[in-house]
This record gives C-alpha cells, sequence and structure tokens, in this order.
C-alpha cells in the first residue's frame, strides 16, 4: 500500500527522535528518493486548508538549514513534495492566520512514498511560533494578483445591520471597488460587474446577491475560503474577464456536532455541522430576513411591498476510502418581493439562484490527483404584474439561465519541479430571457416574446506551475473554449511568474487574454437582478480581456507584515452597452439595442497586510483610471465609466483587545465618482429645461466613512456567545449618493413674473447607524 | 418594466434613512446651443416657431432670458425661402395671461399635405438647421360604436371603434374632445398611440367613453392625428425634455433627446396633419352630426 501514515512526533519519545535524527545522513543517500504526500487540515474541524504551503528544509545538525523544496496544499489540503533525498528534514507548514507548523521528519529512502499528513491548530501555532527559532524561509509561493480573505476575519469586521458580508469585505481590497453604498456588486481593475464570476463550490452564481445588490449572497459562517484574483488568473480558469471570486464552503466538523446561530437587526441565521459516523461529515447553514415582517410591523401600511430573502447552503462530505473522497454542496436563495394585503394589482416577483455540485476527488497515486465533478447552476428572474380589470396595462418578464457543467481536471506532479494541472469542461447553458415593456398599444402584447437559447460549451485548460529554481517559477499555461452559439473557438495563453530577490522579496509578472460569452447588459449600473443574461452570438461577439501586470512582493518582521505592490495595464474589447436612448421593449431587439466599444484600464495597487498577532487586517492603496468608448454612446466620445475613481485607499483591521473582547475598524477612502451633470439651462414651452451634453462629465465629492465593531464574548447558559455592536459610518460622513437639480421660483411682484434658480442637492444614504447583533456557538 | 423594478429597489433601499444638502457644484463647462421648438400643423399658420438658447447652469432662469429675439431664420419649401419674423412677447388669454418669448411666424407660408420644409437658424456664431415633412391628412372611414352593460351606478361603457388607413412610417395618435375640447398639444391626455408602420394598412383604434345616468344625449369628437416619426417619438417619450440621464444612476438614456435639429442647436421641428369626426347620438342611436378635417 503506497499510504502509509507517519507522524514522528506521536510515534518517537523526543530521546529517540534525538537519536534518530544523529545518524549521519550519507547514510542513506544511497537508497531511493522519497515523494511525501499528505493533507493539511484543521485540528479541531479536520477542514482540509487550502494554499498552505509545505516547505522541506535539509537538517544539517547545527548548520544552518538549507531549504529544499515547498509546494502549496490544493483546494482538498493536498500537497506532495516530490523526490527527496533520504535524510532528516525540518517541514514547515503555514499559513494566513495559522502562523508556523515545525516538524522533523526523517527519510530512510526504503519506502518510495509517505504519507504525513499535518494538522493545525490556531492557538497551539502561536505558541510554537514562539518556541522555533526565525528563518531565512523562502516567500512562500503566493498567486498572483490573487488574495485570500479568511471567513473569520469577515465575521469580526463591521456591518451595516450586523450581517457579514463578503463582498462588502472584498470592496476594502485594492483594485476592487463599489459602484455606490447599495451595491455590494464588484469591480476590479476596471471591469464591470457582471465581469466576475463567482464560484461556490464550483457553481457559478449568476447573480451573487441580495436585495437588489446590498448584500451579496452568501453567507458568512457556512465559507471555508474566501479568495478574490484580479484579471490575471491561471489557465484552470475562465469565462470572466475581470476577476474570478472563489468560495469555499466548510466540509463540516469530522470531530463533533456543533454551530452558530445569530440574530441581527435584520435578519436571524444559522450553521450546523458535524460527523455523520466514521467517515462523512455534513455542513448545512441558513438565513432569513425579516425586512417585511419590520415593514409590517412598523410601516402599517398596504403600500410598501413586503420583502424578504432566505437562503440555505448545505454539503456533505464521504470519505469512501483513504483516496476518494465523495463531496454534494447545494446552494439556494430566494428574493422575493409580496404584494401588499390590499393591493389594487396581482404582483409576482422574485428572483434568486441555485446550484449544486457532485464532486470526487481520487488520489490516484502520490503524483495524480483527479478530480470530478457535475455541477448544476440556475438564475431565475421573474415577474408577473398585471391591473385587476385591466389586463392591458400588465406585464412579465422572465430571466432564466440554466448551466449544466461536467468537469474533469487531473493535478500531475511528474516531477520535483513541475506541478501539472490539466482540464476539461463540457456545459449545457440554457437561457430563455424575455422583456418587456408593455406600453398601451396595438402590436404590443401582454406576453412577452422570450428568446430561448440551447448552447453547447466546450472548454480545456493545461498548466505547469514550473519552479525553474528555488527563486524563479512560472505558472505556463492555456484555455481553448468553443461557445457553439456564433462559433466561436478562443485562446487564451496565460503566463504568470515570479522571481525571488531575496528571501523575503520577489518581483512577479504576469499576461492573461480572457474571454467572456455571457453577457449581462446593465442599464443602470446598479447590478439589478432584472438584468437579462444574453449568450454571445454572431453579433454580440464575445468580450475580451488582455492584461499585463508587474508587482512587487516583500514581507517584514518574520512575515508579520506582506507588502505587496502591483502595476496593472488592461484593454478590454467586445464590451456592450445599451445604446443612448433606447428602451429594451422586447429581447429580440438585443442585438440592435447594443453598442459595442471598447475600454482601457491601468492602474497602482498597494496592500500592507498584518497576518498575525492581536491586530490583523490591512491598509490599501489604489491608484486607478478605466475609459470606454462606443460609437453610439456620448456621441462616440470617450468617457469613464460610474466605477472610475482615481484614488482609493482602505482600512480593515480587528484588534483583540482581550479574551473577552474584540474590535473591527474599516475605513475608506474615494475619490469622487463620475456623474452626469447638465451643461446648460434653457426654456421648453416657457419652462426651465436642463441640458445633459456628455455621459459623467462631473465628479461627485469624494467618499469617505468609518465603521466600528465591538465584539464582547460571554458565556450563554454555557454556550460560548458573541454580542458585537456595530456602527456604520461612525462619524455620519455625508456622502454624495446622488445629485439632483431642482428649480426655485422665484417671483418678482413688480413685473409680475417668475424667474428660476437652479439648485444643486447632494443626497446621501445612511449617515450614521448603529445596529446590534448577538450569536452563539455551540 | 424597468424604471418600476428600479423604482422598487431604490425605494426598499431608501427605507433607511437619507439626508440632502445644498452643494455648489463648481463651474461646469456651458454647452451653447441653440433651442428650437416648432410644430406646424397642415392648414395651420405658422406663427408658433419658437427660437431659444441655453443658459449656464448658475444663471438665473427666465423665459424671456432663454429667448432670442434677433435670430436670422428661414423655412424653405420647394425652393421658396420664407424668412421668420420675430413675433415679440405673445399674450394668449387676457383673463389669465401667459406671456410667450421668443416666437416667430412665417407670415405666407401655407402649410400643406406631402411638402418638406427646411428650417435655418443663425444667431451670433451658432446655426442650427432641421427638416420637417406634412405627413398625409388621415381619413376616417367609419366609427362603429358598441354600447356596454349598465352597471349598478348606471354607468355605462361606449366603445368608439375607429377605421382608418394608415400610410406607411406615419404615426398616430387618436384622442377625443367635445364641443369644447380639443386635442391636446402634445403628450398630455391622448388616448391612444400607434407607432409608424412599414407599410400602408387599414387599422382600428378603440376609443372608449363612460357615462353615468340616463343621459339622452350626448356628443364625442373623435381626433385623429398623423405626424412624422419625430414627433411620435417625442410623444412617446412623454414630452422627453430634462428627464436627468442618470434617474437613479442612470447613464444610459440619451443625453440628447432624441430630437430632429441639427447643428448648434437642439430642439423639435416637425409636422403634422390632423381629421377630425364629430359624434353626435342619443342613447342606443348613434348618428354622425357633423364632419371636419
Amino acid at each position: 500500500m503506497w499510504h502509509f501514515s507517519f507522524d514522528i512526533r506521536r510515534i518517537l519519545p523526543l530521546g529517540a527522535k534525538a537519536f534518530l535524527l544523529s545518524i549521519p545522513l550519507q547514510a542513506q543517500d544511497q537508497s531511493l528518493p522519497v515523494t511525501v504526500s499528505g493533507t493539511v487540515t484543521e485540528a479541531k474541524s479536520g477542514e482540509a486548508l487550502l494554499g498552505f504551503h509545505v516547505l522541506a528544509f535539509r537538517d544539517t545538525l547545527g548548520h544552518e538549514d538549507q531549504f529544499l523544496r515547498g509546494v502549496a496544499t490544493n483546494k482538498q489540503g493536498y500537497y506532495s513534495l516530490q523526490q527527496l533525498p533520504p535524510g532528516r528534514y525540518i517541514i514547515r507548514v503555514s499559513g494566513v492566520g495559522y502562523g508556523t507548523l515545525v516538524d522533523t521528519l526523517l527519510l530512510f529512502g526504503t519506502e518510495k512514498n509517505i504519507w504525513h499528513s499535518f494538522s493545525l491548530s490556531q492557538t497551539d501555532i502561536r505558541l510554537e511560533e514562539v518556541v522555533v527559532e526565525s528563518r531565512r524561509d523562502p516567500v512562500p509561493t503566493r498567486a498572483i494578483s490573487t488574495i485570500a480573505v479568511r471567513p473569520d476575519f469577515i465575521r469580526q469586521m463591521p456591518a451595516l445591520g450586523g450581517e457579514a458580508d463578503v463582498f462588502r469585505s472584498l470592496q476594502l481590497l485594492p483594485g476592487v471597488k463599489a459602484v455606490s453604498e447599495i451595491s455590494s456588486g464588484l469591480y476590479v481593475r476596471g471591469g464591470s460587474h457582471d465581469q466576475n464570476l463567482t464560484l461556490l463550490d464550483g457553481v457559478a452564481i449568476h447573480n451573487p446577491s441580495h436585495l437588489g445588490g446590498f448584500l451579496s449572497a452568501f453567507h458568512a459562517d457556512a465559507l471555508k475560503d474566501v479568495r478574490i484574483m484580479k484579471g490575471v488568473f491561471p489557465a484552470e480558469y475562465g469565462g470572466r474577464l475581470s476577476s474570478i471570486i472563489d468560495l469555499d464552503s466548510k466540509d463540516g466538523s469530522r470531530e463533533k456536532l456543533g454551530g452558530t446561530a445569530g440574530v441581527s437587526l435584520i435578519n436571524s441565521r444559522f450553521m450546523l455541522e458535524g460527523p455523520l459516523g466514521e467517515s462523512a461529515s455534513f455542513m448545512v447553514a441558513g438565513r432569513r430576513v425579516y425586512l417585511d415582517l419590520l415593514v409590517s410591523l412598523f410601516l402599517k401600511t398596504d403600500e410598501v411591498p413586503l420583502y424578504y430573502f432566505y437562503d440555505l447552503n448545505a454539503r456533505v462530505n464521504f470519505a469512501l476510502s483513504p483516496s476518494d473522497r465523495l463531496t454534494f454542496s447545494g446552494f439556494f436563495g430566494r428574493d422575493v418581493l409580496d404584494e401588499p394585503a390590499d393591493s389594487r394589482r396581482s404582483f409576482e416577483l422574485f428572483w434568486g439562484n441555485s446550484g449544486g455540485t457532485i464532486r470526487w476527488t481520487h488520489l490516484a497515486s502520490p503524483t495524480l490527483f483527479l478530480n470530478t465533478s457535475v455541477t448544476y447552476s440556475n438564475y431565475r428572474f421573474f415577474v408577473d404584474l398585471s391591473e385587476f380589470g385591466n389586463a392591458l396595462t400588465g406585464f412579465t418578464s422572465v430571466s432564466d439561465l440554466r448551466d449544466v457543467i461536467v468537469r474533469a481536471n487531473v493535478e500531475y506532479f511528474p516531477h520535483e519541479d513541475h506541478r501539472i494541472k490539466a482540464g476539461m469542461e463540457v456545459v449545457d447553458h440554457s437561457i430563455k430571457a424575455s422583456h418587456l415593456d408593455i406600453i398601451d398599444a396595438p402590436g404590443f402584447s401582454k406576453e412577452p416574446p422570450a428568446r430561448k437559447f440551447r448552447i453547447a460549451e466546450l472548454g480545456a485548460f493545461v498548466q505547469d506551475e514550473w519552479n525553474l529554481s528555488n527563486a524563479f517559477s512560472l505558472n505556463l499555461g492555456g484555455r481553448v473554449t468553443y461557445f457553439q452559439s456564433g462559433r466561436f473557438l478562443r485562446v487564451e495563453p496565460r503566463l504568470l511568474g515570479s522571481y525571488a530577490l531575496t528571501p523575503e522579496s520577489k518581483i512577479k509578472g504576469a499576461y492573461a487574454r480572457v474571454h467572456q460569452f455571457l453577457h449581462q447588459v446593465s442599464r443602470y449600473e446598479l447590478a439589478l437582478p432584472s438584468d437579462v443574461w444574453f449568450p454571445a452570438t454572431s453579433v454580440v461577439r464575445p468580450g475580451r480581456s488582455d492584461m499585463i501586470m508587474l508587482g512587487f512582493e516583500t514581507t517584514l518582521s518574520e512575515r508579520a507584515y506582506v507588502i505587496t505592490a502591483e502595476v496593472y495595464y488592461r484593454k478590454m474589447a467586445n464590451l456592450f452597452e445599451f445604446k443612448e436612448g433606447v428602451e429594451l421593449r422586447d429581447v429580440g431587439e438585443f442585438e440592435s439595442a447594443v453598442s459595442k466599444g471598447t475600454g482601457d484600464a491601468y492602474g497602482f495597487e498597494l496592500l500592507l497586510q498584518k497576518q498575525t498577532g492581536a491586530m490583523t487586517g490591512w491598509v490599501s492603496y489604489t491608484l486607478a483610471s478605466t475609459k470606454r468608448t462606443f460609437p453610439d454612446i456620448n456621441r462616440g466620445r470617450t468617457f469613464f465609466p460610474r466605477h472610475d475613481r482615481l484614488h482609493d485607499i482602505s482600512l480593515a483591521l480587528t484588534y483583540r483587545l482581550s479574551e473577552g473582547w474584540e474590535f473591527g475598524v474599516t475605513w475608506m477612502f474615494a475619490s469622487g465618482q463620475p456623474y452626469t451633470m447638465p451643461s446648460a439651462q434653457y426654456a421648453w414651452d416657457g419652462y426651465p429645461q436642463l441640458l445633459y451634453s456628455d455621459r459623467n462629465n462631473y465628479r461627485l465629492a469624494a467618499f469617505h466613512k468609518l465603521d466600528l465593531a465591538f465584539i464582547r464574548r460571554f458565556s450563554f447558559f454555557g454556550l460560548p456567545a458573541e454580542f458585537s455592536i456595530n456602527i456604520y459610518n461612525a462619524y455620519a460622513s455625508l456622502n454624495p449618493f446622488t445629485q439632483i437639480i431642482t428649480f426655485k421660483s422665484l417671483y418678482d411682484g413688480q413685473t409680475d413674473t417668475f424667474q428660476w434658480e437652479p439648485v444643486v442637492q447632494q443626497i446621501t444614504l445612511f449617515p450614521i447607524i448603529p445596529t446590534f447583533g448577538l450569536s452563539v456557538t455551540f | 418594466m424597468r424604471k418600476f423594478i428600479t423604482n422598487l429597489f431604490v425605494a426598499i433601499s431608501l427605507m433607511a434613512i437619507g439626508c440632502t444638502k445644498i452643494v455648489d457644484p463648481g463651474e461646469i463647462p456651458h454647452d451653447r446651443r441653440l433651442v428650437i421648438r416648432g410644430i406646424m400643423e397642415v392648414g395651420k399658420p405658422v406663427d408658433e416657431i419658437y427660437i431659444g438658447r441655453t443658459l449656464a447652469l448658475h444663471e438665473q432662469f427666465s423665459p424671456e432670458k432663454a429667448a432670442v429675439e434677433d435670430a436670422i431664420a428661414s423655412i424653405e419649401s420647394n425652393g421658396i425661402v420664407y424668412p421668420l419674423r420675430y413675433r415679440g412677447v405673445v399674450v394668449d388669454s387676457l383673463s389669465y395671461p401667459r406671456y410667450h418669448y421668443g416666437l416667430y411666424a412665417a407670415d405666407s407660408l401655407s402649410v400643406q399635405s406631402g411638402r418638406q420644409f427646411r428650417l435655418s437658424v443663425q444667431w451670433n456664431d451658432l446655426n442650427a438647421f432641421a427638416t420637417a415633412s406634412t405627413p398625409p391628412v388621415p381619413v376616417i372611414d367609419s366609427i362603429q360604436i358598441i354600447e356596454g352593460e349598465v352597471s349598478a351606478y348606471s354607468f355605462m361603457f361606449i366603445d368608439f371603434q375607429t377605421y382608418f388607413t394608415a400610410e406607411a412610417g406615419i404615426g398616430y395618435i387618436a384622442d377625443r374632445g367635445d364641443y369644447y375640447g380639443r386635442y391636446s398639444d402634445f403628450s398630455n391626455g391622448y388616448d391612444r398611440i400607434m407607432p409608424p408602420t412599414s407599410k400602408q394598412e387599414r387599422l382600428t383604434v378603440s376609443i372608449g367613453v363612460e357615462r353615468q345616468g340616463e343621459l339622452k344625449q350626448d356628443s364625442l369628437l373623435i381626433i385623429l392625428v398623423a405626424m412624422e416619426s419625430a414627433l411620435f417619438e417625442y410623444i412617446l417619450d412623454g414630452g422627453f425634455t430634462s428627464r436627468h440621464p442618470d434617474d437613479y444612476f442612470v447613464p444610459n438614456e440619451s443625453l440628447i433627446p432624441p430630437w430632429n435639429v441639427s447643428g448648434d442647436g437642439l430642439g423639435l421641428f416637425v409636422a403634422r396633419a390632423r381629421a377630425e369626426k364629430f359624434v353626435s347620438y342619443t342613447r342606443s342611436k348613434f348618428y354622425f352630426e357633423s364632419e371636419s378635417q
């Protein structure tokens, strides 16, 4: 049997360990090299830890350790150190939030493959960090333009309504922007919100928001890993121009049944996890927002529609054998807008995502890891409104996007310096889009004509993580996609590389070409759920992005701090927006209603992260600009889109004051965003009107706000509990949401005439809002 | 529909308390343009061509200040140039006077069906142009009157099914009035609007009237207005003037409304033609009393 569980810390007493370590190395050098593989998991829950670094050092007894080899764990927490010559090794395992675990390993060379797993516990590691002498380890290989945010960090950050929000946390990262306070939509490196691919356990979530974009669709308690890849991503990812937001839900604890439950001003939530027998675990989580109940309770009106949303996450893992694992995961979310009790209209409106994955992971050998999955994903928006007694004024609209994806990936470690990943996927897209503005006229029917598409998409990729030397590594790959609608065959080269200047510092660079075959042309830049997804056709061609980036990364104070600086330039083609003045009454007109344009973006991003200690978090600065040019918009002149902001500074910190108290703070500053202001006024039928000449010809005032969170830990009937107070916009900054212009009339009694004076009013949302929440862990 | 949904979402979002403050937007470059508003009608004099100009955003506004009194303007048709004459301040009602500024007239121009007109306006360094063509005068073929059931409160719905022949590329508005009322000017209170069709075809438009009580006799004016597509789009857009292109951050609406004045101008210069049929009826017995076109 090739796998063999071997944990020298547990087996050998300290004296015996010391004896083994004193065996001269040369005695084993003529034996076979050994491949050491295994998993890295969280000690308490058994959760696989992704992206943790496993580094092997030669132990030369009294001499400085020599770094030999290092790898990062994959999504299943698996690692493989190839071809280690027999001898003594110090293995260091490290990851964000866990510090460094140090272990000693003795390889005799009599076994070709050794199975050696690590379990990390946050508390233990902090102690070990103090004990272990600092080494000049190489900087762990961080994925380029990729930032991981720990879900437990997100939960400690201030949140409006006490509801931790994944996307709002991501908005604080460099290169990621928001268009307004009411939107959790992400605008990454000059791209629009539809250019992000959000994956939850591999399921594409096409509209990852609730409440019209106000909250993201993900329950932070249910997540294990959150990472965002900005613009340049490895060949295994594709299909969107701007970013990949890769979320993994928790496996569920294998140790004991437990969970969390919480209430806040706007919602209640729960998460339950635990073992299912000896070889399986589960996790189930849900949320329900009760704005509808609040409206009914306080407003006492029949005029305001009742709104609520809920979502459910579930995941079950089966360890079929030591080398086979089967995972079922599912997601279901719905936003519902109900008609008031006395409404004169028949009204039905809902939207939401659902999806699921069955994944089988198989370790065929220590050098071959297989991952096969079948995924179903659906986004559906439905509205039906008809006025009683007058069917002519009603309308219905449906947007339905279903994907069935069969995906197979292999991860192969043919050589100590190569890690090859290859895969292919077959996607069956079913898209139904209808959209209609009913006008009371002959020729327009109540039933909207729907456009239906059934499209096959085939994709394949191959990439090689190639360590040319201890200092120089490359991720070289390519992706090929065939999209049936329009018969597009697109090839995407990807190249990412890094070079270590010193053990603490490295430079990195990347180029990526990406295509997008599904468009969501938004009229409002608000990422509304009513925005229709539309596939590429022979007219509406696939979007394209070419990005090049260069960066520098270094660590300070024994890696407590990481500083990352990146510059990028990006060119985008085949972008689509609605032509000016177009009212899309029928999706049949979609191709003629949109204008094809180009865009470019460039920027400089600086990120300082504090990863260990009582205080963790980051400070970031972004200098960026993006522009768009469309022949049918703004008279063909280039303009800045709404999400363009030149300067952006964000701070996100959590600080553990004591065992009982924790403090979170976020502060953000963003220079003014473009806005369309009138460039003149004129008379029309005797009354003043405004003339809008140029799109986004003006900048609103800068945006800045401070959010605070105070978390008090205490015992609640013997259970660990947290009471949190969140203060949104703590110093009540009057940030611009929009500006409106009204005319103030001035009566001249002598001449019996009126004059009007234009008055510009700035509207601010959300002045200081304190909220609180309570959660219990069991 | 999108607007409805947007309103809904924004209303929900605004449930949180917001506030406003007056701000100084600073200097915004002034887009200097001429403003034209002229709607000609077959058989009617051309005496309400408005010529104005834009004012900078920081200026106080008055119709008088926005009007242009000394423009050099003319309308050319069939090779003949008709100069426009400034009419001065026009007062349109003595009982409740309303003052109009910037109105010009082409005194000798007779608007006939099927003609093309080209407007040229020059003022200082600004030049604006527009072309209009008069549609054929619509012909109401017949009107079929259908009585509904009398409700419990003596309401009765009467449907005037109006038949006419629509010309290709011409839009139509159907409206109703009585002895005292008439078709309102542009976008207010029409009953039905019909988009231009690609070919000539016979259409029916249903105009409904609700009556209460035991009226022995009543009357109705059926009005049908033909117009070129620019006017149709304008009316369809609800008399689009200064709707903010960013309604709830909507930067996708027209920056310049879909009007047809080109050059350094903006606005509308169009033509229309109307037919009217006056229907008198007694309950359960209807007949045409008079007809005018």
